[in-house]
């Protein structure tokens, strides 16, 4: 009788080959039994992991790419979208000790993140409100920062400028779905207010 | 049984999403991230065996994806698809780093692995496992990864690698005779630690 080859045993453990000869033959089994517990070992390497947000980052940064060569956004509106991202990995507990600034940091991040954030979305609403429409595309990126944005708010704790996102996002949707240049879209706009907040906003960061 | 439905659910989950995409709703490219990305990090991590690597190639893997969805087919499942675009990155970042010193010419060469002595010294069974991966040349490393961890056949990783079913299996045969000699002594060790 023909005994297995170690490829043949390894094949086996991967199923790839029938096992019949090792339920047979002792010897092969041993082999065989050797061969597995050098395998089963092989899971005992212990990998990093990543936390539940990884994936929301890595999609942002997709978007980031993406709207960039789709040449929809600029540079600093990109930047802005990046800035959240890091923001949001940042507010991950790190199995590593993190240093005792980050608390600053954090919030500095996402003042200039929002900051752009803000003018950007002012822009387009003016655009808007001027009839001088912006792009559904636009509006569509805006909408899912400004999502991003209210959660990383949210989770910091800054109630402020939560309030505000949560405005723009009811308009953001309304102008998403409106027809663009619709006279009553206009009129909702500005009854919301949010251009008043965002104006008032950046007069107060003394950027206008 | 309730592994299979379970899994044949998260597929036409998958394939939904994929579709959804296509037709032009990008966002529902998302899910497939958030699914997706946690393992495919993994696999690019056992491959790279650095974190930084991984993460880029992550990143890169789904930007690839997300621009090729069209040329996706229902044929392997989507967790296959991208695993099989990870260890392709994977294996060019760690061409282009020149990182790995050994390669299928030197497949003897290994003789001048740390012997038990020195490997007695790191400790950690990570440390083991990981100096005993470096042994393996780029391929041998990438075939082991999707064969053993990610679960493919030798068949479909020959497809995805772009290399013959023969050679497939030889570097699968390769790296763990290579694994045996370096792990060989070990072996027992870890099963204290893993039970
Ligand atoms: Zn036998």
């Amino acid at each position: 009788m023909h005994h297995l080859t170690d490829e043949d045993l390894v094949l086996i453990y991967y199923g790839e080959s029938p096992r019949a000869h090792v339920e047979e033959c002792a010897e092969c089994r041993a082999r065989f039994q050797q061969l597995q517990r050098l395998l089963n070992s092989m899971d005992a390497a212990p990998v990093p992991d990543r936390d539940a947000s990884y994936g929301a980052r890595i999609w942002a940064n997709v978007r980031v790419v993406e709207a960039k060569r789709a040449g929809r956004i600029g540079w600093a509106w990109a930047g802005a979208i990046a800035a959240a991202a890091l923001f949001a990995a940042m507010l991950q507990p790190k199995p590593s000790t993190e240093p005792v600034a980050m608390e600053d940091v954090r919030s500095r991040v996402l003042e200039a993140a929002l900051d752009s954030h803000f003018e950007s979305t002012r822009i387009a609403l003016t655009e808007i409100v001027n009839d001088d429409a912006a792009s559904i595309d636009t509006v569509d990126d805006l909408l899912a920062d400004n999502r991003l944005f209210r959660q990383s708010a949210h989770a910091a704790g800054e109630v402020e400028s939560e309030q505000l996102l949560e405005d723009l996002e009811e308009v953001l949707v309304e102008v998403a779905h409106a027809p663009t240049g619709s006279p009553e879209l206009r009129q909702r706009i500005e009854k919301k207010g949010v251009l008043f907040a965002l104006r008032v906003r950046a007069a107060k960061e003394g950027s206008l | 049984m309730a592994v299979t439905s379970l899994n044949r659910g998260m597929e036409e989950t998958d394939l939904a999403a994929i579709g959804r995409v296509i037709t032009g709703d990008r966002d529902a490219f998302a899910l497939l991230v958030e699914r997706h990305s946690r393992s495919v990090f993994r696999l690019a991590f056992r491959i790279t065996g650095s974190e930084a690597d991984a993460d880029e190639v992550v990143q890169e893997t789904f930007l690839r994806a997300f621009r090729q969805i069209h040329r996706y087919e229902s044929r392997a499942s989507f967790a296959t698809w991208i695993s099989t675009i990870a260890a392709n990155l994977a294996l060019d970042t760690l061409r282009k780093r020149k990182r790995w010193v050994a390669t299928d010419e030197h497949i003897d060469k290994t003789d001048a692995a740390p012997g038990p002595a020195r490997l007695a010294e790191s400790r950690r069974i990570g440390d083991v496992i990981e100096t005993a991966m470096n042994q393996l040349s780029l391929q041998e490393r990438t075939a082991f990864a999707l064969r053993h961890y990610e679960g493919l056949s030798i068949e479909a990783i020959a497809r995805e690698l772009g290399l013959s079913e023969n050679a497939t299996k030889q570097s699968v045969f390769r790296a763990v005779a290579k694994l045996r000699r370096v792990l060989g002594p070990w072996v027992g060790v870890f099963l204290l630690c893993i039970i």
